[in-house]
């Protein structure tokens, strides 16, 4: 697990709950966890440290700027950012703007799958 | 004062001539028409001609806004008829929807139904007679043709008619106490029952569209109701799932920090499991709605059934199920959304396995049946009890002790979106055969 220690991922999630549980159990494996909970307050954080950030954990429906959008905005200006959208809805994954993704987890409280996708995807 | 005089053409009559009188200042009729006994002339004013036909005609008429039955109102219709112009009786003849005979609907007077023949085929030589338009003898009409011997009453037909279409006769025996009167009124009898029958096909034709639509009503508010539950449910679903995913999640961080085997580390995980399987229960109420997005193409049918046997092969070893697959050509082709379709086949085969925890047999048939492709998954399970067979598809019915119900439904939804069907063959205890229609590619 300490392979992963000193990453810093940014988690959005309006849920406070989600983005607590994320928190917890990415501390656990030694990741650096900054927290958002709206679209505005991602781009604001990036904008402030995108260089230290080194992955973007982002829900999709959110009130305010949706998921779909924090995500173009992203790669419009930080195309080498990877962000894995992970959501409670699977149908979004037919959604064009939600190809750009590095990845689409469809989330669950077993988070065996989202740590996975989070581990290939820094570790390359 | 616009005048009525001169020669009209009329219907009932063969030539009707209106001849003013001069004296009494009141149009005055004269026409001819066939009689029992050949031509018969009238003469008379307009007063006269309506109270001939005014009795009869509102008598006759009132049994439409009234009747009960085609049959009862011919025969009352058969009645006011004798009554008015004194025939000793009159049996009503409908033509039968296939043009071929006449049927005896109707009879008053004289005798009965039953002495009366209850069928006259149509033939030419009569429907000949018939579209002469006016009465005519039965002496050489079959069958009534002997029944015109020396001393008995003379026996008549006249055509149920108008000018496009023939609905029926009536025929009549003995004479009308008054031949000019009882010609008018048979005229006007005749229209009027020609009338009654046309009204009564109209009818029936309109009830039969009024009680499509009434089911089609009924059947849409049913829909609408569905839909809205199913607003509902997707509303909740959405509320639900996020909650659920947080309480999931730290439970299972609490059960790791519990020490196993205590009473605390039992119940996290019983709750756990129970989390779990709301999560489950969210999901499959997800894919339900959500596959609305099926994306139909081009697809091997017999890659797909064997790809999810394959999947199932340690179960059908664990319980002793044999399975075999019978498809009518080597590439089947349908157009299909291949992740839903191994969902709604995964499911079908699911509830196959269920039904045999002690071992059987499983085939899964496909062939070309016109455009469409048929699927057969038969299993030699248990069954599916008689009264349940209807609910089936119904979210979240199940008989089974860990079953969360919507398996079939789920593979349900899946088949209609691709624009296919599924039903339930037959069940029984020698077991339950699933049908499965898809559409074929064309190819």
């Amino acid at each position: 697990m300490s392979d992963l220690k000193g990453k810093r991922i940014l988690v959005v999630d309006d849920e406070e709950g989600l983005r607590l549980l994320y928190k917890e159990e990415l501390e656990d494996d030694g990741i650096d966890v900054v927290l958002a909970g709206s679209g505005t307050e991602a781009l604001e954080k990036l904008e402030a440290s995108v260089a230290e950030m080194d992955l973007v954990l982002l829900d999709i429906k959110m009130p305010g700027m949706d998921g779909v959008e924090v995500l173009r905005v992203i790669k419009e200006r930080w195309k080498e950012l990877p962000v894995i959208l992970c959501t409670a809805y699977p149908h979004y994954k037919h959604e064009f703007g939600t190809w750009a993704s590095d990845a689409y987890v469809v989330k669950s409280s077993d988070l065996t799958e989202l740590k996975q996708t989070i581990r290939e995807i820094l570790l390359g | 004062m616009r005048t009525l005089r001169g020669t009209w053409k009329c219907r009932h009559f063969q030539k009707l001539q209106v001849v003013e009188n001069v004296r009494k200042r009141e149009p005055r009729f004269s026409f001819s028409c066939l009689g029992n006994s050949g031509t018969i002339l009238f003469r008379g004013s307009l007063r006269e001609l309506l109270a001939v036909y005014k009795d009869l005609s509102y008598a006759i008429v009132s049994l439409v806004e009234s009747g009960t039955s085609l049959d009862g109102d011919l025969e009352k219709g058969a009645r006011l008829l004798v009554e008015a112009t004194g025939y000793s009786a009159c049996s009503v003849y409908c033509l039968g929807d296939d043009g071929a005979a006449f049927v005896l609907m109707a009879h008053f007077g004289v005798g009965s139904l039953k002495d009366n023949p209850s069928c006259v085929t149509a033939d030419d030589r009569l429907l000949k007679k018939l579209s002469s338009g006016g009465i005519v003898s039965v002496e050489t009409v079959e069958p009534f043709a002997g029944e015109t011997e020396a001393g008995t009453e003379p026996v008549n037909i006249y055509p149920l008619s108008s000018k496009e279409s023939l609905k029926g006769f009536v025929l009549l025996r003995g004479s009308s106490s008054d031949p000019v009167k009882g010609a008018l009124l048979l005229s006007a009898a005749a229209s009027i029952l020609f009338m009654v029958i046309q009204y009564e096909t109209v009818m029936l034709r309109n009830e039969a569209l009024f009680r499509k639509a009434e089911e089609a009503r009924e059947w849409l508010h049913g829909v609408e109701k569905f839909l809205y539950l199913g607003d509902t449910a997707a509303m909740l679903v959405h509320e639900i799932k996020n909650p659920i995913i947080s309480i999931g999640g730290f439970a299972a961080r609490l059960k790791k920090s519990i020490e196993p085997g205590s009473k605390a580390s039992l119940y996290m995980e019983q709750m756990v499991s129970e989390i779990d399987r709301i999560e489950k229960i969210v999901d499959g109420a997800f894919r339900c709605m959500e596959n609305e997005y099926a994306k139909l193409e081009k697809e091997n049918l017999n890659s797909i059934i064997a790809e999810r046997v394959e999947l199932f092969s340690d179960e059908f070893n664990r319980l002793g199920i044999l399975v075999t697959t019978e498809f009518e050509s080597p590439s089947l082709q349908v157009m299909a959304d291949r992740e839903q379709l191994k969902i709604a086949f995964d499911n079908l085969i699911a509830n196959a396995i269920q039904s045999m925890t002690d071992g059987g047999r499983l085939t899964i048939s496909a062939r070309r049946n016109d455009d469409n492709i048929i699927v057969d998954f038969k299993d030699s399970g248990c069954g599916i009890d008689s009264a349940h067979v209807g609910s089936i598809f119904t979210p979240f019915f199940t008989t089974k002790e860990c079953g969360t119900g919507l398996g079939l439904p789920i593979s349900n939804s899946i088949i209609r979106h691709h624009k296919g069907f599924i039903e339930v063959l037959c069940s029984g205890s020698k077991g339950t055969t699933f049908r499965v229609g898809l559409k074929g590619c064309g190819c």
